[in-house]
């Protein structure tokens, strides 16, 4: 009995145990085909990716021509609370850990945190340096979100902020090569390499280039001669007493802009601070009526359609009426038989008048397209204006037009468009297309962009025999020795600022656009001051700007003097 | 008991050796057989779940790698900036005034000679025969740059004599 009891009792254990065992089983086996046949793989959470900050913010490097990192990326970090996670005493806890590393007091902290007891999140501070975001994180507090943000930076802050744009919290550029290779610079466009891409990156760009992003850009501008240019104009807007003003220095050999700057300027790293009058780039999206500065290309236009020639004579009365407008010179004075240099010189609105009405408006009118008037230059920053160039064909245009537009009144032209149309006379003629971007780099593989010659303004011998008037006007109106070392040529405008009802007596916008060496010119330099009070006189305030500006580029751009460099030919 | 009550309409399921009969009790066999069973249907769950655990733990470690890198990424942004603001140009200047450096009042150019060398066609119609090579012709102040060059270090210029 008690064998057959045992032995019924172990075999119920027995059926028991197995019958666990086969359910346990079952249930491993019903849960597999529910995961991997039952289930449609979409309805499987993928594994969540770690956040590299924000992708679609991310953006490559930014450097000058010689490397040196102009804009890149760092991470700032949000440190935020979940309040409604948190007791009160972890709450205090916190605000003590916390605050030493946000530089902020517990009680501030603690007041943010209990403000909204419910919150889901409240943000304790942003834009923490990497180092204490990491070390915040590092803590792994329960109820503290410490997360890293993508933020544009410019090391070289205020430098060349005009070219560069700025970049907001949100990711979203704007104003110059920002906004221009935004695509570029996030990744987002396919790059469509016509060019080849096989020229080596230089060294020196190691550092910073290629970029984590991999799309990068390196620009033709040059820091030294940036950041001279930018102390430059704004000693000059302080002394001079002006509002506003700009200075381009450009390659006219291939339109490479070495140095733009424009005041008032900003810190793209503070653009909040600044507002629409500062983050816009004068040098190329305000236009205005640049003056005397157009008679050299009103000069050039008559001798290359030789309704003009180099030997040619104007009898100047001092006025001259056309459709019924009366024009005068800026000095109120009849010059009798003046020359070509004569009128540069003496930057005489009647002879100028002369010449264009010789040339007539349809050839002068085209003269003023090929040395890219009236249309953008297509330089490669956002915004670009392309100024008011009237037609001929045109109801509002009068006869009057032709001979105030031959000394640059009644027409308006961009800084950068005077100073390429002046670059165009000293390239032999050929008006090169400016650009700011030298080079574009994808994923280590550098596309050079080259020189674009835009189309012929005049021709080469025209272009020369200007080149020689502007260096005689300049030797007898400015000084021979402006440059010590070196002949310059360039012109003068002082524009009256225009009004309602006329033009102001008072106020002008003085320009000077010069060119040196002559023979073979290397840079040209414009300059140009908004209302300056001290004179109003583009001989007497935007010359010395170009003579300090001029002494010291020469030095930078390792440019011989005449005597040596003529002495090699 | 076992037999009876579940195998007895599958006798095949039934069927042992007659040794086995001997040596275990029946029960004893039809639970060992049930063991194995549960062993080869576990065998296969384990064949399937050892991937599926790799694969699971390499997600993990790629999840701390992705981490890793991020961190990395911050750090070498970090680094880049600090780099870019030691060689803001602002700085160096300020640094080099402070270390007495000012700007230079002249910049002085050296007119060199423009046929240092004698012309190749004058030397091809001096070479003639098994005649030695004569030596290059040199002006006479060239030795002392060449022991100034020698005395004050100069690189550039000893590679551009080489």
């Amino acid at each position: 009995m008690v064998n057959e009891g045992l032995s019924f009792r172990f075999q119920r254990r027995l059926a028991a145990v197995a019958a666990s065992l086969s359910l346990l089983l079952a249930l491993l086996v019903l849960q597999l085909v529910r995961w991997h046949v039952l289930a449609h793989p979409d309805t499987i959470p993928a594994p969540v990716p770690v956040s590299l900050g924000e992708p679609q913010r991310a953006r490559g490097n930014i450097v000058d021509r010689h490397g040196q990192l102009l804009a890149t990326d760092v991470f700032r970090w949000d440190i935020g609370v979940s309040p409604n996670a948190l007791k009160d005493a972890d709450q205090e806890k916190l605000a003590q850990e916390l605050a030493p590393l946000l530089k902020q007091s517990a009680d501030e902290l603690l007041a943010k945190i209990r403000a909204q007891p419910q919150a889901h999140y409240v943000l304790l501070a942003s834009a923490v340096d990497q180092e204490v975001g990491e070390r915040i994180a590092s803590l792994r507090h329960r109820g503290v979100k410490a997360e890293p943000r993508p933020r544009r930076y410019y090391p070289q802050n205020e430098l060349a902020a005009h070219l560069l744009g700025f970049v907001n919290v949100e990711g979203r550029a704007f104003y110059g090569v920002e906004e221009f290779y935004q695509e570029f610079l996030t990744n987002a466009s396919t790059l469509y390499d016509s060019q080849g891409g096989d020229d080596t990156l230089p060294a020196d760009f190691s550092p910073f280039i290629p970029s984590p992003v991999g799309r990068d850009l390196i620009l033709t501008i040059d820091s030294g001669i940036q950041y001279l240019v930018q102390t430059e104009l704004r000693h000059a807007i302080e002394y001079y007493g002006a509002q506003a003003g700009t200075i381009i220095v450009l390659d006219p050999r291939t339109g490479e802009i070495l140095a733009a700057a424009s005041e008032p300027a900003f810190d793209p790293n503070r653009y909040y601070e600044g507002n629409d009058r500062s983050w816009v780039n004068s040098a190329i999206s305000l236009a205005y009526e640049p003056g005397s500065v157009v008679k050299v290309v009103t000069l050039a236009a008559g001798l290359d359609a030789q309704a003009i020639t180099l030997d040619e004579t104007f009898r100047d009365n001092g006025r001259l009426e056309i459709g019924g407008y009366e024009i005068r010179n800026s000095d109120r004075r009849a010059h009798g038989i003046v020359t070509l240099t004569d009128i540069l010189a003496q930057s005489l609105n009647v002879g100028a008048a002369q010449v264009s009405l010789k040339l007539g408006p349809e050839a002068f009118y085209r003269y003023l397209r090929d040395f890219g008037f009236g249309q953008v230059t297509e330089v490669d920053l956002a915004g670009e204006s392309a100024g008011i160039v009237k037609n001929p064909n045109s109801p509002v245009w009068s006869e009057s037009d032709l001979a105030t537009n031959a000394y640059g009144q009644g027409l308006t032209v961009t800084p950068l468009q005077l100073a390429t149309a002046v670059a165009a006379i000293a390239n032999d003629g050929v008006l090169m297309k400016p650009h700011v971007v030298r080079a574009t780099v994808d994923q280590g593989r550098l596309i050079p962009i080259r020189p674009k010659a835009q189309q012929r303004a005049v021709s080469a011998e025209t272009a020369r025999a200007v080149s020689q008037l502007m260096r005689d006007a300049t030797a007898r109106s400015i000084d021979a020795d402006l440059v010590p070392g070196y002949q310059v040529a360039g012109k003068t405008g002082t524009a009256q600022v225009p009004t309602l009802t006329g033009y102001s007596e008072d106020t002008t916008i003085a320009t000077y656009v010069a060119f040196l060496p002559v023979d073979d010119p290397r840079v040209v330099i414009l300059v140009k001051l908004d209302r300056p009070t001290r004179s109003t006189w583009a001989a007497e305030v935007t010359v010395p700007v170009f003579q300090r500006i001029a002494i010291e580029l020469v030095r930078l751009l390792d440019i011989p003097p005449d005597t040596v460099r003529l002495s090699r030919k | 008991m076992l037999q009876r009550r579940f195998l007895a309409p599958y006798p095949l399921l039934a069927w042992r050796p007659a040794f086995l009969r001997r040596v275990l009790p029946e029960e004893a066999y039809l639970f060992a057989r049930f063991l194995f069973v549960l062993a080869i249907l576990l065998a296969a769950v384990y064949v399937y779940l050892q991937p599926a655990r790799q694969i699971s733990v390499t997600r993990f470690q790629i999840e701390d790698l992705q981490k890793e890198y991020a961190r990395l990424q911050r750090e070498n942004a970090d680094l880049t900036r600090q780099l870019a603001t030691y060689t803001d140009i602002r700085r160096i200047e300020a640094r080099a005034r402070k270390l007495g450096y000012q700007p230079p009042d002249t910049h002085l150019f050296i007119v060199m000679s423009a046929s240092p060398v004698e012309p190749i066609a004058a030397r091809q119609a001096t070479d003639v025969g098994n005649a030695p090579a004569a030596a290059p012709h040199e002006p006479w102040w060239q030795w002392i740059l060449d022991w100034a060059a020698e005395r004050i270090d100069l690189p550039a210029y000893a590679q551009a004599r080489r």
